[in-house]
């Protein structure tokens, strides 16, 4: 589903991504952690194009991302996207908020549209929302929205960006909630979060990043108990 | 107010073409304005150049000078007058000229608006396959325009009162008018009182209207 081969980025002088070479399976669940800075949030958003690969080949849901020819929107049609600022449209109720894209993008009907969203707000425990105004939400009911919007697209793979950094610690449990259930559906995902329980109960494989570089790399629960690299070591001894 | 009262039909006929001008220059400097701020922000290089010399070129000469130079000095060089017609050339190019004066201002006015929109929200409609077009149609500029209606009002006034200075290209609207009444009845002070009680009049409507406007705006959509 995921291939990545060799991928560099840098920002100016600043070197981000050194080289990273990571490869998802249809229906995996990959978990990305590691400390702030080494680049594991510029690696997801390169997945979908909002940063632009420096160097490397990205190929995602059957398309070359990184092949100049490749039209970028009919390859953001597959690939969804969680924000940790959920990035809702403010001006737009729940409703419009997953429907405008389908409806805009994809010229599915309105009330086709309005129908999906109505099953998957319902699906994220959101079902009564249609009509209001992001603000009016939690930040956990609008990080749910957003999965909804993101799903409404129908994606072969979701990418997560730290969707629970920016919520209160009483928000967050609804959140990982829904993101399991989609995982239990065989949805295709990419998670970078600091949640190590998510980590290990959800993750079917785990990434460990510093330095712009993957460091280690399997099953949860073996990096867990028996980190083999000294920088795994020292990361997971700080925040476990 | 006998002086008023006489005079009235005179400096109502020049009140309709101030009212008409501004119309037209609100219209078209909206237009200019979003035009120009999607070239000045956009990746093509040439159409950035093109906008920003647009503004500079307006904001940093004086409105009446452009309006002597474009209404009257253009036909001394160019036959404007055998394209457009010898009494429409003077009527567009003054409309022309006031509006791509105001569209200047609103330029900045609408890429300051656009700028001031988290940059979220165009990460998001990307990551949902909108097009550059789609986000800015659908995203960007509705929020865009809610935070843009003061500064717009307050241009639309400018461009009210801006309208006098077609005066001395000969348009005759209400300041023009004006001065003929004043020229037979010499009642300098009485006229000139009640043309700027008629700009108060006109302008406060407006800004009020606009007020209303966006508390409506801010009711509705949060």
């Amino acid at each position: 589903m995921i291939n990545v081969k060799n991928l560099h980025k840098t920002f100016g002088a600043l070197e981000v991504l050194k080289g990273v070479d990571a490869h998802v399976e249809k229906n995996e669940v990959v978990v990305v952690i590691g400390p702030s800075g080494s680049g594991k949030s510029t690696f997801l958003r390169c997945l979908n194009g909002l940063e632009t690969a420096t160097s490397g080949e990205i190929e995602i849901a059957g398309m070359t991302l990184t092949d100049p020819q490749t039209n970028i929107n009919k390859l953001r049609q597959h690939v969804g996207m969680v924000f940790q600022q959920f990035n809702l449209f403010h001006h737009l109720t729940i409703l419009e908020n997953i429907t405008i894209a389908p409806r805009k993008v994809m010229k599915v009907k309105p009330e086709e549209a309005i129908e999906t969203a109505r099953e998957l707000l319902a699906r994220v425990g959101l079902s009564g929302k249609e009509n209001n105004y992001p603000e009016q939400l939690s930040g956990g009911q609008q990080q749910r929205v957003a999965i909804a919007r993101a799903l409404a697209m129908k994606p072969d793979v979701m990418l997560f960006d730290e969707p629970t950094s920016a919520l209160d610690p009483e928000m967050v449990s609804g959140v990982l909630e829904a993101m399991k259930a989609l995982a239990l559906d065989g949805m295709t995902m990419v998670v970078v979060t600091h949640e190590m329980g998510f980590a290990r109960e959800v993750g079917h494989r785990l990434i460990f990043m510093d330095g712009g570089q993957i460091v280690e790399q399997g099953k949860p629960a073996a990096i867990f108990n028996d980190p083999q690299q000294k920088r795994t070591q020292d990361f997971l001894s700080m925040i476990l | 107010m006998e002086t008023i009262w006489q005079n009235l039909p005179t400096l109502l006929v020049g009140l309709q073409l101030t009212v008409q001008y501004a119309i037209v220059a609100i219209i078209l400097m909206v237009l200019f304005g979003l035009i120009a701020a999607l070239m000045r922000l956009s990746k093509i290089a040439v159409f950035r150049w093109i906008a920003a010399a647009y503004v500079e070129i307006f904001r940093s000469t004086p409105l009446l000078v452009q309006l002597f130079f474009i209404v009257l000095g253009l036909p001394a060089i160019l036959p404007v007058n055998a394209w457009f017609g010898q009494l429409w050339y003077p009527i567009l190019a003054a409309a022309l000229t006031l509006s791509l004066n105001e569209g200047a201002y609103v330029t900045e006015i609408i890429r300051a608006g656009i700028l001031g929109v988290d940059r979220g929200q165009k990460e998001a409609a990307s990551s949902v396959a909108m097009t550059n077009f789609q986000s800015m149609r659908y995203i960007i500029l509705p929020q865009a325009f809610k935070r843009m209606i003061p500064p717009l009002v307050n241009q639309a006034a400018q461009t009210i009162k801006d309208t006098s200075l077609l005066a001395p290209v000969g348009v005759a609207e209400l300041v023009y008018k004006g001065q003929i009444v004043i020229a037979s009845t010499f009642a300098s002070f009485t006229i000139w009182g009640f043309i700027a009680a008629l700009y108060f009049v006109i302008i406060f409507s407006v800004s009020k209207f606009a007020s209303y406007l966006e508390r409506r705006l801010q009711l509705d959509k949060r």
